[in-house]
């Protein structure tokens, strides 16, 4: 699991012990201790340092987890970067030469293209798995046909590129009989360090991760589509 | 005369398009400056290390690269032309049909697919902002390897050039230019 620390990665966290799953945690951000607490009472949980822009973390993670279990699953591709400060905060081509060209790379990398990348370092645990399931966080502006947005375009394209690489992964792997998911999770609360939630925005991770683990869980009719579903369990267009 | 703006006049597709624009009476620069009609990015830079399935070792590198080259260098180039940019104010950039969710079959290539798809969702977003401003914008599949450059060429002049309406050229009462395509060098709309 990445993007493990906090909001609906936290919260799947917990869901997927309640499972009787054995989790290994991706741990990223120093501020946050949920995943400590939990792990005070959760002797299935096994947290890794797991910066997805790091390919030495991600085999890092790969030898732990062979070391523990010997194979994986399901793999929760989960972390993301929704917005950070910058001195070039523009997020539209308007001219200004606001666009932050870097920070843009940074995004990509982290949000879309650390989903493949991890897979590629986990494939061989997987391949060993009983579940063969990949789950992937996206969201509903990923979808171009139904993109009705007139800016953010820095965190909504990171999306629409993970989509096709979901994709790509599905042409490989589906053949093998991998699973795959990718799930809208709403507009959740933001979760502080000390666990609360803001009161702005409108799903609870609590909620949103029930439906989320169901959906892992839970074999489809039609796993021959490659399909994005909500939180409320409704398909989405691409 | 107003002039047609290029990226990059390397590809033999490039220096095709860039003739027919020439033919119709459009200067040909690769420079900022005033009365830009149209900017038309030819970049479709694809990674050394792109070539590898998933499991068979995919190149971090190659990720940063294939973004840097395929969107942060045209969307940045976009953005030095905008306040140049008159009349139709259209932006063209090229994809693939195989950067496309619902319709890719590809299985290698990760870096140059999912920065190609990450610009169609930032030419939407784009879109949707600037077209109340005049701008207009396209993609273009020029099917690299099956069609000729020329031919290629041939139809993304046409493509570029032509206003689109939801009806027929005759009746020009609703335009659809808030519906951004990608149509590729047969004409074929490909899905997003």
């Amino acid at each position: 699991m990445t993007g493990a620390d906090r909001g609906l990665g936290f919260a799947v966290v917990k869901e997927l012990l309640k499972n009787d799953f054995c989790v290994f945690a991706g741990k990223f951000m120093s501020d946050y201790t949920l995943l400590e607490e939990l792990q005070k009472e959760e002797p299935n949980l096994h947290l890794v340092e797991l910066d997805v822009q790091n390919p030495e973390h991600m085999k890092a993670a790969a030898e732990e987890i062979e070391r523990i279990s010997g194979k994986l699953d399901l793999l929760v591709s989960n972390a993301a970067i929704m917005s950070v400060r910058t001195e070039k905060p523009s997020d539209i081509i308007d001219g200004n030469r606001g666009l932050d060209l870097p920070l843009l790379v940074r995004f990509f990398m982290t949000n879309s293209y650390a989903a493949p990348l991890l897979v590629d370092t986990l494939l061989p645990l997987l391949r060993k798995g009983e579940m063969k399931r990949l789950f992937f966080t996206s969201s509903e502006i990923s979808s171009v046909r139904l993109q009705r947005r007139n800016g953010g375009m820095r965190y909504g394209m990171t999306k629409t590129a993970l989509n096709l690489g979901v994709r790509m992964m599905y042409n490989t792997l589906r053949p093998e009989g991998f699973t795959f998911r990718l799930y809208q999770p709403g507009w959740m609360k933001h979760q502080f360090p000390d666990g609360s939630l803001a009161e702005s925005a409108i799903v609870d991770p609590a909620d949103s991760a029930k439906e989320a683990v169901r959906q892992m869980l839970e074999d489809r009719m039609d796993e021959d589509r490659l399909v994005l579903v909500d939180y409320l369990g409704r398909e989405l267009s691409f | 005369m107003n002039k047609v703006y290029f990226t990059s006049l390397e590809s033999d597709f490039a220096k095709a398009l860039a003739k027919r624009f020439e033919k119709n009476g459009f200067e040909i620069v690769t420079e900022t400056g005033i009365n830009i009609e149209y900017f038309i990015d030819t970049t479709d830079y694809v990674p050394a290390d792109d070539d590898r399935k998933v499991g068979e070792g995919l190149s971090k590198e190659a990720g940063i690269e294939a973004y840097e080259k395929n969107v942060c260098g045209p969307i940045d180039a976009l953005d030095r032309c905008f306040y140049y940019m008159v009349g139709k104010k259209r932006a063209c950039f090229l994809s693939s049909g195989k950067s496309s969710i619902n319709w890719s079959a590809e299985e290698s290539g990760y870096a140059h697919h999912m920065a190609k798809a990450a610009l169609h969702q930032i030419l939407t977003i784009t879109k949707n902002a600037l077209i109340e401003r005049g701008f207009t914008f396209r993609l273009f599949d020029p099917l690299t390897g099956e069609v000729s450059p020329e031919k290629a060429a041939d139809a993304a002049f046409v493509y570029f050039t032509r206003d689109r309406y939801i009806d027929n050229d005759a009746d020009k009462s609703r335009e659809d230019e808030r519906n951004l395509l990608l149509r590729d060098a047969k004409g074929r709309e490909i899905p997003w």
